[in-house]
């Protein structure tokens, strides 16, 4: 009864901002938009109720592991809720907020980007290792092609490589972007095929 | 005079109609053949082997809005994390789910209970099972790599919205002995799962999971639904290229 | 705050990014506690911020705000958001948790018919008129030459574009040994999109590997920056 209920909801409001895109009735637009405008609400409730599990799961982590893990859990906890306090208190562009921000977890966010830069080069030999079929091998070649044309090499610009009109644009502007239009049409596809599953009941991730 | 707003109207009815045509058809003649793809068998192989290992699973479902594409992305993930924990849930450490934003999370967790629900083992769900390890999408990360590093998992399922840090994680797995398997809505997400991933789903491969993981009716009928649209979308294409090329429009 | 308190905080500032920095640069060597000890003050951190960027940008303004402060249409407006955010808490209890599955169904149900929207008007239909509107063969302000180059990259958009398409067909007919196999002509268009994605993904991950590596140059410049005083004083 009670997941009978939950599919109801979800079809009618679905069915209602689904007819908002494509009718043309300001009723329905003006449903849409005011139904949209709750999600994001919504979003914002769900968001602290995911901060609540962050806590909860490290709090029990706290109270039941030993040694090494209890300690970063209350590292977690600690700048959490200090975080949550000072933004909380003085607001979230208040210097010393920012200061969080800029002396905490931007040096972080750019450190843990530059990581990739060592991660993709050890990704990229393992995938020769494991398999160095035709398409791995256009794919890499292609990346190569892309960096290599990305900057003068050894400060020479290789004419058909760098510049207008050289492989490097080519890539850029005509196969590149052919490949990935059709990808995005096949993932257009394939969202539209998952998204009328739910909105036919078929698949209810809210539970049964 | 044909608005966008009809079209795409007539194209929803058409694909809804479609999927209702093909569903009944498959239940009563049930079977439809897909072509193989090998990262479906590889993560049921995947779930098999963490049963018998007595090591998790890992579904890493992003950090995407539950909002246009990235809600389409997290549907995907959602079912996926279904199929894995019910078959993996008899295992001694059932399989655990993390995301990077609040409602997924929450769907997480409903997931999970559903697919325990589902094999009567309702009294061995644990909420934290589906947890949220960060909020933003680097932050989520790098709490997914701490995850699968003391979790020591068996396999990482990326299924879901998430960008090129997405290598990161595959990276983690693979350091203790794991392998990754999974897709993207992204772009950067898919290229650098080519590199790092055992098996990658490319583009609408990540999208079929439905169909290859759970054969119901519905699911299937959908591919068909989507190969049917494929098709005319392809033979729009090239009959809007001909008038083009011939000034005609 | 005045001017001495502002230079030690940056000083202080500059200190907690150096050792953050080389902390989370320790990772190259493989997870150990210095790592960890970093992203859990990260996590920490940034879950806290983007809670009180919440409350300030969307929970206060829009609903709570609205509802002590608001006029009687506004408090009609925000009663169901009201009724459904309270039932969403309740997820937070695993013993009530399941009074929260019709926010989470409306949640569901908007999400999945903006997915369907989004993917019908903003993808499927802008690519599909890029695609024929590529082989325009009178460009404004070109020649003729031009003209030809314009419709043979054209020619080359569509063909990798309808043939990656093609590459995702899914059905199939069981072929020797029960395989499923598609036939041997779709397998031919299929392989071309496979290369046309080869090409697209290879070109995303050169661009993902340069954003890394900005990030990496700017990381190791802070860090010169930050060690060249403190080596060579003066």
């Amino acid at each position: 009864m009670k997941s009978a209920f939950s599919a109801a909801i979800a079809i009618t409001f679905g069915l209602v901002v689904l007819a908002g895109y494509f009718i043309d009735l300001s009723l329905l637009v003006l449903l849409r938009d005011v139904f949209l405008r709750y999600t994001v609400i919504l979003a914002a409730i769900a968001l602290v109720v995911g901060v609540v599990n962050l806590l909860m799961v490290h709090w029990r982590k706290m109270s039941t592991a030993q040694g090494g893990s209890s300690i970063y859990s209350l590292l977690l906890v600690v700048s959490l809720i200090l975080t949550a306090i000072i933004a909380g208190l003085l607001g979230p562009t208040n210097t010393l907020a920012l200061w969080i921000y800029q002396y905490v977890q931007l040096p972080v966010e750019s450190s843990v980007m530059a990581l990739l830069t060592v991660v993709l080069v050890v990704a990229a030999a393992r995938m020769l290792r494991r398999s160095a079929n035709w398409f791995n091998l256009l794919f890499l070649a292609t990346a190569l092609v892309m960096l290599a044309g990305a900057v003068p090499l050894f400060g020479l610009n290789i004419p058909g490589l760098h510049g207008a009109g050289g492989l490097r644009e080519w890539i850029a502007g005509v196969p590149s972007v052919a490949g990935g239009r059709g990808l995005l049409l096949g993932i257009g596809l394939g969202t539209i095929a998952v998204g009328l599953r739910v909105i036919l009941g078929a698949d209810r991730p809210y539970g049964r | 005079m044909i608005t966008p707003g009809i079209l795409g109207l007539a194209f929803v009815l058409l694909f809804l109609a479609l999927m209702l045509v093909f569903a009944a058809m498959g239940r009563r003649r049930p079977g439809g053949n897909l072509r193989v793809l090998r990262a479906y068998q590889r993560l049921t192989q995947a779930i098999g082997i963490a049963v018998e290992s007595g090591r998790c699973m890992h579904v890493s479902l992003g950090s995407g809005e539950f909002n246009g594409l990235q809600a389409g992305a997290a549907l995907v993930g959602l079912g996926v994390l279904e199929r894995v924990a019910r078959t993996a849930s008899i295992s001694d450490k059932p399989s655990i789910a993390t995301s990077g934003d609040g409602t997924l999370g929450i769907l997480s967790q409903d997931t999970m209970s559903t697919a325990f629900a589902a094999i009567g083992a309702s009294n061995q769900f644990d909420p934290n099972l589906g947890q949220v390890v960060g909020i933003t999408p680097l932050s989520y990360v790098t709490g997914t790599v701490q995850v699968v590093s003391s979790e020591q998992v068996s396999a990482t399922v990326i299924a879901g919205h998430i960008g090129s840090e997405a290598a990161l994680i595959a990276d983690a797995t693979s350091q203790i002995g794991g392998i990754t398997l999974g897709g993207s809505d992204s772009l950067p997400a898919q290229a650098v799962l080519v590199a790092s991933a055992q098996e990658p789903l490319l583009g609408e491969e990540f999208y079929a999971a439905a169909a290859y993981l759970n054969s119901s009716a519905i699911n299937t009928a959908s591919l068909r639904a989507q190969d049917f649209f494929r098709w005319t979308l392809i033979v729009a294409m090239l009959v809007g290229a001909v008038l083009k090329i011939l000034g005609v429009v | 705050m005045n001017l001495e308190s502002s230079a030690l905080m940056e000083l202080i500032g500059g200190l907690v990014g150096f050792f953050l920095t080389v902390m989370v640069f320790s990772y190259i060597l493989g997870d150990n506690p210095f790592f960890r000890v970093s992203i859990n003050l990260f996590i920490g951190a940034s879950a806290g911020y983007a809670l009180i960027v919440a409350w300030y940008s969307v929970i206060w303004p829009q609903l709570l705000s609205p509802l002590i402060f608001g006029g009687q249409s506004e408090r009609l407006f925000v009663l169901f958001p009201l009724i459904f955010a309270g039932l969403l808490l309740l997820k937070m209890s695993s013993r009530l948790s399941w009074f929260g599955s019709p926010a989470v169904a409306f949640l569901v149900g908007v999400g999945a018919a903006t997915a369907v929207g989004g993917a019908v008007i903003g993808t499927i239909f802008p690519q599909v008129l890029a695609a024929i509107n590529a082989l325009d063969w009178n460009p404004a302000g070109r020649g003729p030459g031009e003209a030809w180059l314009q419709v043979a990259s054209g020619l080359v958009l569509l063909v990798g574009t309808t043939s990656t398409l093609a590459y995702f067909h899914f059905g199939a007919r069981p072929g020797l040994g029960g395989v499923p196999r598609r036939s041997p002509w779709l397998e031919i268009v299929a392989q071309i999109g496979k290369g046309f994605i080869a090409v697209t993904l290879g070109a995303t991950f050169a661009g993902a590997f340069l954003a890394a590596f900005a990030a990496l140059v700017e990381r190791l410049e802070f860090l010169r920056e930050f060690l060249t005083p403190l080596i060579f004083p003066g």
